[in-house]
């Protein structure tokens, strides 16, 4: 009961117009691929991949001094160095509206309180054309960043064999008919609570339409998603190109982090899935980095003291290396005329901008790759003085992912990368 | 047993005003004077406009109206009202509410989904589950709620995500409930495990042969794996276990590994995909000893063992320096074990038969005749009226029974056939969501509100029978119902859920301190903090005692880690751990919830107090007047340690900006107050860096040297603590904000309420009691 109201939605239905963008429509025809992008089927696919840090990235270390497409790289982002030509380092973007304390930690992907994260817009338009409509992970506790269009916030996977069995392990024999029984059963069930909804609906108030529409969406919704199930239930899991073992469940984070990009990537090579989220969390753990001595909350709450900034760079280069490595291997990956990177749009940032004042003005925000012409370090204050959406280069990429929208989430523009 | 005192009831207090229209001529002068200057048309504080008065808006209203209860406007450097002209205005914002021709809100939903908490005990109830490991709420999804109580409808909501996970809980659930087809009284069996073919550790830990198992692997949870393993009645079972500790005294050279002092310890648990937990922990004599335990195994679950306080970080600390090639190469790495010679589980001893879930879920004493029809209508139609909380209608009963037939016709089992219609039945929006009207509620509504208030959970048969003859609503029988309600230890639930989300006690542990660091004390009472809070609440609200000891008081709940923790003395002849009513010293800082561990670690971040932080809290959670969100073009303060300056010469100088100053000026003392705490609630008089704390400041209009200063000026304004907990409480029961109509009668108890001096249980009843309970 500490969060101040001041970005509530009290309405989500009118937010949902406001979106301007079509959350899976219903779709009861028997093939479950059908979707938006149909008449794209020629295109090479486009992916999204939103890379988060929980507790932000100290400004004095992140940004780079001069702007740029020749900028000078800044200490936290050494490690993109190679990369300068294939990403946009953002200064000056936030989500305006939001001051409450921790705000910024839930609400990277959203830019409101609650409402569908940009990656689920994404999902949704991509429905189940791949076995997974988003995949989300989390390295190093939970991040829930990615929410579906009533705030809910998705699941996540932390533990990287559970993530490998999941993208490449078969279902047995007999999982998979027990899988189809239950998907069938739940079908059935869906049929049976839509007549008792609906039977409903005829006697209520407006308010009390919203509540059953919630609903009766979530029926639609769930039917999508069930056909997508059986659609993708006995094809055959891809056999991932690149030798990799089945991960430990018990891993450092040194070990976890690249594993897990290994795995995403592996995911985005395989088609498994277009719209991915991770996070790199809060929590109070010693990072078994050399050289990190103190729990990372404790470092992000530095007080400008020389100890905990040159600790927290530690950990923040660290991420950097993390993306820079994940951004080179999809930059590696050919792809018909392509690389994989050009179709693939990879972005990082941070809910906060400096986690020691929780701020979330000037977030820490990079954009690499998805075939745009990248333009090195954009300060992006606007005219007026104010500081650019982050909504704004949302809409961009949703765009550039092949939504027709112009406006995501209240933005007031889009951001050129032409 | 507990006991109410006697009260006035409340609709005996209502005004008796003849209703009045609105005129908004009787008030233009008030706004004239003393609102309009910021509040016109070319000039609008707070988004507020007050010159167009025309016509009733009850949402500027009820703004107003606790604007003026505060007296928070207008602020203090503009002339004042007099408290009759202010008492005047509100009088008559309350007397428009009688007016049924004026709105006194926007409609609000009457279709609130059932929270995790309920959903969770309301299928325990509803499937007479017992309170064994199997969880409903493990399969779906927590609460989303960003603002105020898990209880508010519009944050309740619904997706795709979450409703197949409740279609997931739902066959889980019922299939626990009516775990198997065969209603023969089960004979207890022996189970010997397999030793041999444990699994679960860390092989470079473990060894086995045919008879042994030896675990040097701390916490790692050994069990058998497939299905043979799993316990398929839901009953008591006997575990005996053959053990003794290896190696605990003896090392090979060059061991890093430190010697046990203490006892090796076993953990007996049960486990299944979602849930389970350790049950009972033995301490290991130093010799092979046989070990039994009595203990409920749901249907499905296993049993495990671990090796309780065996190496663990150690073993990840060697495993690290053996990578990096920091250890000698000779180095042994050799921890202490328990070898196992013989585990056996034994059972189910079986006392009732059918098991109390078939007896609840299918309303039998005996086994049913599945086979005959009536019999199966009368089940269907019993499950249906506990499920929906009130009476089926005739087509949801035909639609059902159509649904259980065509089940029968695919599996030929009625057991079957029921398991897939109940599961159906417990993901329709009837039971998903408690439904109430707009106005009056009706009996099982009723039922319902007053049951989800004390128990999260769905009316008893008694609450059932009542509301099904009409007499609930009789205000005689309602407040015998309350007290009933209240005196079921299943009201802890609504005491630990309020005092919880009033206090944000919920926030604790999410930003806990270093380990390391300076504050590490903090695990040594970070199990008890929240419980001392807890069990302070419960005092005051079970002994009747005033809403004030939530300010100050001279006792509070201690074990010993806490006693010790705040340096009180600490005499028990029991039980050391369990926290017990203490009497503080006569000059203890203590007393009261604000000063408590708990409230003092929530308010901070585990590494660095900030009086902004404590002052909001304090004004928000516990006087429910949270100030408005700071402007948007203000810099955040920077915390620098490198200045020899304090946090508070930061906020002064922070104030001389005059779009943070009315603000910080009600925020920032009673942050300053609670600065002689340090992040984890210990008393200090000085930082780290050794500047002194100063904790004066004025709140409410008084000044204040100290923390016990600040305590007194809360005591003579208890009012406001009381006002807000009676909102809070409301909130909490009906599920949505107060609107203006609602704070009449919130002023009406809260009235009463004074002349009893606030006493709090008496303040609960005049609550449910009134028609903030029996109306939506």
């Amino acid at each position: 009961m500490t969060k101040s109201s001041s970005y509530a939605n009290p309405d989500r239905r009118t937010f949902l117009k406001g979106v301007g963008v079509s959350i899976a429509l219903p779709f009861l025809a028997s093939n479950p691929l059908l979707a938006n992008t149909r008449a794209d089927r020629s295109m090479p696919p486009k992916r999204m991949v939103m890379i988060a840090s929980g507790l932000g990235m100290y400004p004095g270390n992140f940004f780079p001094k001069d702007f740029g497409k020749n900028f000078t790289t800044s200490p936290t982002l050494a490690p993109l160095e190679p990369l300068k030509d294939d990403l946009t380092v953002f200064s000056h973007m936030d989500h305006p509206g939001l001051y409450n304390k921790h705000a910024g930690m839930k609400t990277l992907l959203t830019g409101l309180g609650s409402s569908a994260s940009i990656d689920q817009i994404a999902a949704n338009h991509v429905g189940y054309q791949t076995r997974f409509p988003s995949l989300h992970i989390s390295i190093g506790g939970s991040q829930g960043n990615s929410r579906t269009n009533t705030g809910i916030i998705k699941r996540e996977f932390t533990d990287p064999r559970r993530l490998f069995d999941t993208l490449f392990i078969k279902d047995s024999k007999t999982a998979s008919e027990e899988l189809k029984k239950e998907i069938s059963r739940q079908g059935s069930v869906l049929d049976l609570i839509r007549r008792q909804a609906k039977a409903l609906e005829k006697s209520v108030n407006k308010a009390d339409k919203n509540k059953l529409d919630e609903y009766l969406t979530a029926i639609r919704e769930s039917e999508i998603k069930l056909q997508g199930m059986e659609y993708w239930r006995d094809k055959p899991k891809p056999t991932p190109k690149f030798k990799i073992d089945r991960p430990n469940s018990d891993v450092d984070y040194p070990v976890l982090a690249p594993m897990m990009f290994d795995l995403l990537y592996l995911a985005i090579q395989s088609d498994s899935s277009r719209v991915i989220t991770a996070g790199f969390g809060l929590h109070n753990k010693v990072i078994e980095i050399e050289g990190v001595k103190l729990g990372y909350h404790t470092l992000s709450h530095h007080g400008k003291r020389k100890d905990k900034l040159n600790q927290l760079l530690l950990i923040e280069r660290f991420y950097m290396e993390q993306y820079g490595k994940f951004i080179q291997k999809l930059k590696d990956t050919k792809v018909s005329t392509n690389t994989l990177l050009d179709d693939t749009m990879v972005f990082f940032g941070s809910g906060l901008s400096d986690a020691a004042r929780h701020s979330n003005r000037d977030l820490p925000i990079i954009l690499a790759g998805g075939g745009f012409k990248h333009k090195g370090h954009v300060n992006a204050k606007q005219n007026n003085g104010q500081q650019t959406p982050l909504n704004n280069l949302y809409t961009t990429m949703l765009q550039n992912f092949g939504i027709e929208t112009d406006a995501f989430n209240k933005a007031t523009g889009t951001v050129s990368l032409q | 047993m507990r006991h109410y005192l006697s009260i006035l009831l409340i609709s005996a207090l209502s005004l008796q005003h003849s209703i009045a229209q609105y005129d908004p001529h009787k008030i233009e002068p008030f706004i004239q004077k003393y609102c309009a200057d910021c509040h016109n048309a070319q000039k609008q504080k707070g988004d507020i406009r007050l010159d167009q008065i025309d016509t009733f808006d009850p949402k500027v209203w009820q703004l107003v109206y606790d604007q003026l209860y505060h007296q928070e406007m207008p602020p203090s450097e503009k002339i004042q009202p007099s408290k009759q002209e202010t008492d005047q205005l509100m009088a008559y914002i309350l007397k428009q509410t009688e007016n049924k021709e004026t709105p006194t809100s926007t409609k609000t939903t009457g279709y609130r989904k059932l929270n995790h908490r309920e959903y969770n005990y309301t299928i325990k109830d509803l499937l007479g589950l017992n309170d064994g490991d199997f969880r409903p709420g493990a399969y779906i999804y927590s609460d989303t709620v960003e603002k105020g109580f898990d209880t508010e409808a519009e944050s309740l909501v619904m997706s795709s995500d979450l409703l197949l996970e409740y279609m997931t809980a739902a066959e889980k659930s019922i299939n626990q409930a009516l775990f198997t087809e065969n209603y023969n009284k089960p004979a207890p069996e022996t189970h010997q495990v397999n030793l041999a073919s444990l699994s679960g550790g860390d092989r470079r830990f473990t060894s086995s042969t045919k008879d042994t198992f030896i675990t040097r692997d701390g916490g790692a949870k050994l069990i058998n794996k497939g299905d043979e393993a799993k316990i398929k009645i839901s009953g008591n079972y006997r575990v005996t276990i053959e053990a003794e500790p290896i190696d605990q005294f003896k090392y090979k050279n060059g061991t890093v590994f430190p010697p046990f002092t203490s006892a090796l310890q076993l953990d007996l648990g049960t486990i299944a995909h979602q849930s389970g937990g350790v049950k009972k922990t033995f301490e290991l004599e130093n010799k092979k000893t046989t070990y039994t335990y009595d203990l409920w195994i749901d249907n499905g679950y296993k049993i495990f063992i671990a090796f309780a306080n065996g190496a663990q970080r150690p073993a990840n600390k060697l495993r690290q320096a053996h990578r990096a090639n920091k250890l000698p190469k000779d180095t042994h790495i050799l921890f202490p074990g328990i070898r196992i010679t013989d585990i056996k589980v034994e059972g189910p001893f079986v006392n009732e038969w059918p098991p109390p879930s078939y007896q609840t879920t299918l309303g039998r004493k005996q086994t049913p005749n599945l086979d005959d029809q009536k019999t199966r209508a009368q089940i269907l139609h019993r499950f249906m009226a506990r499920a929906y909380r009130r009476p089926p209608t005739k087509n949801e009963i035909n639609g059902y029974t159509a649904r259980l037939n065509k089940e029968y016709n695919q599996s030929k089992s009625w057991h079957q056939a029921f398991i897939k219609t109940f599961s159906a039945m417990i993901v329709s929006p009837e039971f998903l969501y408690i439904k109430t009207g707009q106005d009056k509620l009706n009996e099982f509504e009723l039922a319902s509100r007053i049951s989800y208030f004390f128990w999260s959970s769905m009316p008893d048969l008694e609450l059932f029978n009542l509301a099904a003859q009409g007499r609930l609503s009789d205000p005689k029988i309602l407040k015998l119902q309350i007290d009933r309600l209240f005196d079921d230890p299943k009201s802890k639930r609504f005491i630990d859920s309020f005092a919880t989300q009033w206090l944000s006690l919920d926030k604790l542990g999410t930003m806990p301190p270093d380990v390391k660091g300076p504050y590490k004390a903090y695990y040594k009472i970070s199990n008890d903090l929240k419980q001392e809070t807890i069990q302070y609440f419960d005092h005051v609200l079970t002994e009747n005692k005033s809403v004030r000891e939530f300010i100050d008081s001279d006792y509070t709940f201690l074990n010993k880690s806490l006693a010790d923790f705040y340096k009180i003395p600490f005499n028990s002849r029991s039980n050391p751990n369990s926290l017990q009513k203490t009497t503080l010293p006569a000059d203890s800082i203590r007393g009261g919830i604000i000063t408590q561990a708990s409230i003092l670690t929530l308010t901070a971040n585990g590494v660095e107090t900030t009086p902004i932080e404590r002052g909001h809290w304090i004004l928000d959670e516990f006087m429910g007047t949270p100030p408005p969100p700071p402007p948007e073009e203000v810099p955040a303060l920077v915390p620098d340690l490198r200045k020899v300056t304090t946090v508070r010469e930061q906020l002064l100088k922070h104030r001389e900006d005059i779009n943070c100053r009315e603000c910080h000026l009600k925020m920032d003392p009673p942050g300053f107050a609670l600065e002689a705490f340090d992040p984890i609630g210990r008393f200090r008089n000085k930082y780290d860096n050794k500047l002194k704390i100063e904790t004066d400041g004025e709140f409410l209009g008084t000044s204040f040297q100290d923390i016990k200063d600040f305590k007194n000026i809360l005591n003579s304004n208890d009012h406001i603590i009381a006002r807000n907990l009676i909102i809070k409480i409301a909130e909490y029961a009906k599920g949505r904000k107060l609107n203006l109509r609602d704070l009449k009668t919130v002023k009406e108890i809260e009235t009463a309420s004074a002349k009893n001096d606030h006493q709090f249980k008496t303040m609960l009843e005049l609550i449910l009691t009134s028609e903030l309970i029996t109306h939506h």
